[in-house]
């Protein structure tokens, strides 16, 4: 087991000497690569879908039972569902509902994930033991059975799944964020920090968050896909989006009796929920390389 | 040496002590939860012909009459005892029905761990070391369309093809119809070595194969890309370079100085998603026909079962609570600095 | 460290092996090891949890098509649904028709070698009085049975009601030593979870993860060796596994998606329709906007129906004509439901009624039903009315009938009738009395009440039929629901597997009639 001093402005060939949250806002420019690009392509077509969709669609909430189950043609790019329905338009209108709700909740139970992670990593030892133990309770706490409560207290609905989602999500990261943070919190460095006569704050903002959140993008930006798989199966039980929605998720759960003869009513929605999961997993990726604190010239070389 | 049991003693109180307050939290929540969403708990258990005094002596046997306290005191008080109480749409002891379906879950999860553990870890550490140019690129993108793939595409994909065309695993179930074991355990592979008949033993796991594989996929492909980019973030570490400038050989390079590095975050993940399988297992267990836990409580809530959903609720807990102190007593035993901080006392 | 690090190298080379070798044996445990020639055996695929075997839960279907096969019944209903005896010989009401006089067989035997008597139907029914649960809805006016002898009894019922006998069907005669013996704190339901006290064609075998096995009784009284040797009951939710598991010859006979009909019919395999239900929109008669039948008249013009039974039911059956299930008789003749769009915006104008909004709850879990609300949704926009959909769980849905304040507007539904007797659900559905309970659309009408009930008092099965006829007429003129369609779900067998259109009297599949062709 390596004892040398962990990470943390490690000086390298060109030592970078802004600060911390600087690095964040304004990432040091690097050669992108062919997937880097293309990645951010795909990310903007998606933006654009969720954005303008609703606006250039078509009616896409008329059954037209004479139409149903079409497989993909000219007239139909993606075919259409067991009503009739053009599935090419519903994807694009889905996008708006689909993508916002997924970031939505993953942005909120991320922010809330951290907040209660940092509490309960530097505050004295009782509330330590008391967030951690509101941790567990988050996590044993059972999703589904809140998720119906929710719906049975507000009416199902996609803001009401969202909600139920972030409160039942936030305990996985605040558990993975308070873990790390215990491991980085007993390096030499943060001890040097502290007789150096960094305030709690500082120590949080500056040494203890930026280097353990990293494996946290890979996480958060990996979730954004299974989000949407999540929010389909909540409606699928009643507690999410109600039918006529586009949501992609949903498009996939309904879809599922009919999967096998008509492979296109599931194969575009949960193409595009792929799509979207690699999309952002690869951001992630990209996130997590450039706001790594610590660089070198190794790193630089490896073209990553 | 007195001080320092002292010290493992109080930090073994600690968890415990905890672990039965996070316990008692979620039961009361959970409890106020169902008695508090609409819907009659007695009229579900009556049955849909039922008359209004049938439902009502229905109520008086199941409990449900009396304040809210009054219950909730009575629940306490029976759990006390180890007694989960009686399912309303049963009858029968709520203890019984889950620990009849439990173990079957657990049988799945835990293969799918070993899954994850054996094959993810080492592909990843694998991509790491090479990882630059078309084929990391296309490695990575291959795991995270995998991973991203809705787990009804590939639960189908895999029944249709491996089990279905190819004839290479079962369709479907935990075990061929007319092979029988004495039920010790509950766990079929655990109890046909115990009956000795090896037969039965492959049987059991030939019907874990694919519904593991399946259920390991999304965990793994978090896993992986998370155990690539920490280590390739670790790797770069100025400290590596002097390591290697030292003539430790690659390998040793890899898992002796860099991978220790990351099992911290790897152990964390794992063992939250060991407690989530056993809810995610619930549409795997479906489309491969098997009797499971999430079948078990989506049931329970559906018929408004609250005794079973609440029981289902803290078993899950209580492994939850299990799982979180193994591993930061892992995390404790590994890691020397760590162990000061948390038992050392100085806060 | 070190070591645990060196074996995960090894590990993943070690477990490699283990899969291959798997792989390798999986080969030999393919084959049910005690099907061979000699015993002859069918494999039952079947979908929800069983809760429990006891008799009393046979309100449950699941578990009243296992007690079906292990126990007997008084009386049951023959493959034309006709009436017919079981263990009674005979069974007569007297004249106010609140008695009810039983001949049982003689020379019955429980699977525990104890002789059926009088006493056990008299155990039976008390039994059900007592825990007032499940089945006992079906008999509510028991009040007492006299024995007389070992084979006669008087059934004593607290008012006179004709639909008693029928509801026989659904009561399984217990072996009252035996479950006495078992009887615990509760009556027995713990021990009747995975035990059966039964005297039915089939004993229980084995129960594990939801794998019933049951080996045909050897003295049974009505003996017939075409039955199988054994009847398999495993539990599999997802309709396309079952289609492989019937394809692969692992299960002999299930349940299939409509869509999956043709290729399982090339496969050789037969697909025949049976559970026969109605699909139904249950409107509140009492309360809220549908209380005002012009609405409901629209609503009910509105909808696709030729669409929504060929999309999302696979064609598989007909369009509604009368607020009852097809397959029973005593049914008028009433006009087929029919769309027509231009009448539905008529009906409205007429009444003056415009930006109408409606909600409709559904249960989500059924595919279907989400599709058919979706469809009408769409048709009602072309109308000029919102249709706003909201999921409920079933059990919140029998809550919301407990008051006709709180019954849902419109509530998406299917249903069969508990037996084959049309006074059951006429009197379950549209008899004031019935409000609070069954009465799913809170209708009230005192000349369905006077009819129903004359009938529900009278002898006369001639009689009773005419009076549900005139019931029916008046219940369709005052659009009390909207029927959609008569349809069935569609089993796949192995086509040596007879008798797969015998109805047990819950409308499913019959499992202890299932019988092979020599």
């Amino acid at each position: 087991m390596s004892t040398l001093t962990g990470p943390s402005r490690v000086p390298s060939s060109a030592p970078d000497t802004r600060t911390v949250w600087v690095r964040y806002l304004r990432p040091r420019p690097r050669r992108s690569s062919l997937l880097d690009i293309v990645t951010i392509s795909v990310a903007a077509v998606l933006v654009l879908a969720a954005v303008f969709g609703p606006l250039i669609a078509p009616d896409i909430d008329r059954s037209s039972i004479t139409e149903a189950l079409q497989a993909p043609s000219f007239a139909h790019l993606f075919g259409t569902d067991q009503q009739g329905r053009d599935i090419f338009w519903r994807v694009v209108v889905g996008a708006r509902y689909t993508l916002t709700s997924a970031v939505i909740i993953v942005v909120g139970y991320a922010l809330l994930g951290v907040l209660i992670a940092t509490l309960a990593t530097t505050g004295p030892r009782w509330t330590n033991e008391m967030l951690t133990r509101f941790i567990d309770l988050g996590i044993a706490f059972p999703s589904l059975v809140f998720a119906l409560g929710v719906a049975a207290a507000l009416g199902p609905s996609l803001p009401t799944a969202c909600i139920a989602m972030v409160v039942t999500g936030w305990p996985m990261t605040a558990r993975l964020l308070q873990g790390i943070m215990k491991e980085t919190l007993a390096l030499p460095f943060v001890e040097a920090a502290t007789v150096l006569g960094a305030s709690p704050l500082r120590l949080m903002a500056h040494h203890l968050l930026p280097n353990s959140l990293p494996p946290l993008w890979i996480k958060w930006t990996g979730d954004i896909g299974n989000t949407a798989l999540v929010l389909g199966a909540l409606s699928f039980i009643g507690a999410g989006a109600q039918p006529p929605l586009p949501e992609w998720g949903a498009m996939v759960a309904a879809s599922q009796e009919v999967a096998m003869t008509a492979w296109w009513t599931i194969l575009f929605p949960g193409l595009a929920i792929v799509v979207t999961t690699t999309t952002f997993g690869l951001l992630g990726d990209m996130l997590h390389a450039r706001m790594d604190p610590s660089r070198s010239r190794t790193r630089r070389r490896h073209g990553e | 040496m007195r001080n320092h049991i002292i010290q493992i003693a109080a930090f073994a109180a600690r968890k415990i002590v905890g672990a039965i307050v996070t316990l008692w939290f979620l039961a009361t929540v959970v409890f106020f939860l169902g008695r508090l969403t609409p819907g009659d708990e007695a009229r579900a258990a009556a049955g849909a012909s039922a008359t209004p005094e049938q439902v009502e002596a229905i109520r008086r046997r199941l409990g449900l009459t009396g304040s809210l306290m009054e219950q909730y005191l009575a629940y306490l008080g029976r759990l006390a005892h180890g007694d989960l109480g009686v399912s309303s749409s049963s009858q029968g002891p709520v203890a019984g029905a889950i620990f009849a379906v439990l173990p079957h879950t657990a049988e799945l999860v835990v293969t799918s761990m070993l899954i994850i553990v054996t094959v993810a870890i080492p592909l990843a550490v694998w991509s790491a070391v090479r990882a630059s140019g078309a084929g990391d690129t296309l490695r990575r993108l291959v795991v995270i369309i995998a991973a991203g793939m809705p787990t009804f595409w590939a639960a189908i994909l895999l029944q249709s093809l491996v089990a279905g065309q190819w004839r290479i695993l079962p369709i479907s179930g935990i075990a061929t119809v007319g092979i029988q074991v004495p039920p010790v355990t509950g766990l079929r592979t655990i109890d046909s070595v115990l009956a000795g008949s090896p037969i039965a033993f492959w049987d059991a796991v030939d019907h874990l194969i694919l519904p593991a594989v399946v259920l390991a996929i999304p965990f793994s492909g978090q896993l992986f890309r998370i155990v690539r980019a920490e280590l390739l973030r670790v790797l770069a570490r100025e400290h590596i370079e002097v390591v290697r400038a030292t003539g430790v050989s690659g390998r040793h390079v890899i898992w002796d100085h860099a991978f220790p590095q990351i099992v911290n975050p790897v152990l964390l993940i794992l063992g939250v998603d060991f407690a989530g399988m056993f809810g995610s297992a619930v549409l795997v267990e479906s489309v491969f026909g098997r009797d499971g836990f999430g079948s078990f409580m989506t049931n329970a809530m559906a018929q408004k079962d609250t005794a079973a959903v609440l029981g289902g609720v803290l078993v899950i807990g209580i492994i939850v609570v299990v799982t979180s102190i193994v591993i930061d007593t892992i995390q404790i035993i590994r890691d020397p600095r760590v162990r000061a901080k948390q038992i050392g006392g100085a806060a | 460290m070190r070591h645990i690090l060196d074996t995960r190298r090894r590990l993943p080379a070690v477990l490699a092996a283990a899969a291959a070798l798997t792989v390798l044996v999986s080969g030999c445990t393919g084959q049910d090891p005690n099907a061979s020639a000699k015993t002859t055996q069918i494999v039952v695929a079947y979908q929800n949890q069983t809760t429990t075997l006891d008799p009393v839960r046979a309100d449950y279907v699941q578990t009243d098509n296992l007690d079906q096969a292990l126990y007997d019944t008084l009386v049951t209903y023959d493959k034309d649904r006709k009436l017919a005896g079981r263990l009674a010989t005979s069974y007569t009401y007297n004249a106010q028709v609140d008695a009810l006089t039983v001949t049982l067989r003689d020379g019955v035997a429980f699977h525990s070698g104890n002789k059926l008597t009088a006493e056990d139907v008299k155990f039976t029914l008390d039994r059900a009085k007592s825990l007032s649960l499940g089945v006992f809805g079906y008999i509510s006016s028991y009040a007492s049975t006299e024995v007389k002898s070992p084979t006669q009894l008087v059934i004593h019922l607290s008012r006179p009601d004709a639909l008693f006998l029928g509801a026989l069907s659904r009561v399984h005669i217990l072996d009252h030593a035996l479950v006495a013996q078992h009887a615990g704190a509760d009556q027995g339901q713990s021990w009747l979870l995975d035990h059966e006290a039964g005297s039915g064609p089939y004993s229980l075998k084995d129960v594990s993860s939801g794998t019933y096995t049951l080996s045909r009784a050897p003295h049974y009284w009505q003996f017939d060796a075409t039955r199988p040797d054994r009847l398999v009951m495993r539990r599999i939710d997802d309709l396309a596994t079952t289609k492989q598991e019937i394809q692969a010859g692992n299960v002999d006979i299930g349940s299939i998606n409509p869509a999956d009909r043709d290729s399982v019919s090339k496969s050789g395999l037969k697909v025949t329709p049976t559970t026969f239900i109605m699909a139904y929109v249950y409107f509140n008669n009492a309360t809220g906007p549908t209380a005002d039948p012009a609405v409901r008249r629209a609503v009910m013009l509105a909808y696709d129906y030729a669409a929504g039974l060929k999309q999302f039911r696979g064609n598989v059956g007909s369009l509604a004509a009368g607020p009852l299930l097809n397959t029973l008789t005593c049914r008028p003749d009433l006009p087929t439901v029919g769309q027509n769009l231009d009448q539905a915006k008529k009906v409205l104008a007429d009444a003056g009624i415009h930006d109408l909004t409606l909600t409709m709850r559904f249960q989500p879990a059924f595919a279907d039903q989400a599709q058919e609300a979706t469809l009408l949704q769409s048709n009602l926009k072309e109308i000029g009315v919102t249709l706003n959909l909201q999921p409920i769980a079933y059990a919140d849905y029998l809550t919301t009938l407990q008051s006709k304040d709180t019954i849902p507007e419109m509530m998406l539904g299917t249903a069969s009738p508990v037996y084959p007797d049309a006074g059951v659900d006429l009197t379950k559905q549209f008899a004031t009395a019935s409000i609070g309970t069954t009465n799913q659309s809170a209708y009230s009408n005192s000349k369905v009440d006077a009819l129903i009930s004359k009938a529900n008092s009278s002898a006369d099965a001639q009689a009773r039929c005419d009076l549900y006829k005139q019931a029916q007429t008046i219940v369709s003129d005052d659009a009390a629901i909207m029927p959609m369609y008569n349809t069935a779900r569609l089993k796949a067998s192995r086509p040596d597997i007879l008798d797969v259109d015998f109805a047990s009297p819950n409308g499913n599949v019959a499992i202890e009639q299932l019988r092979i062709k020599k």
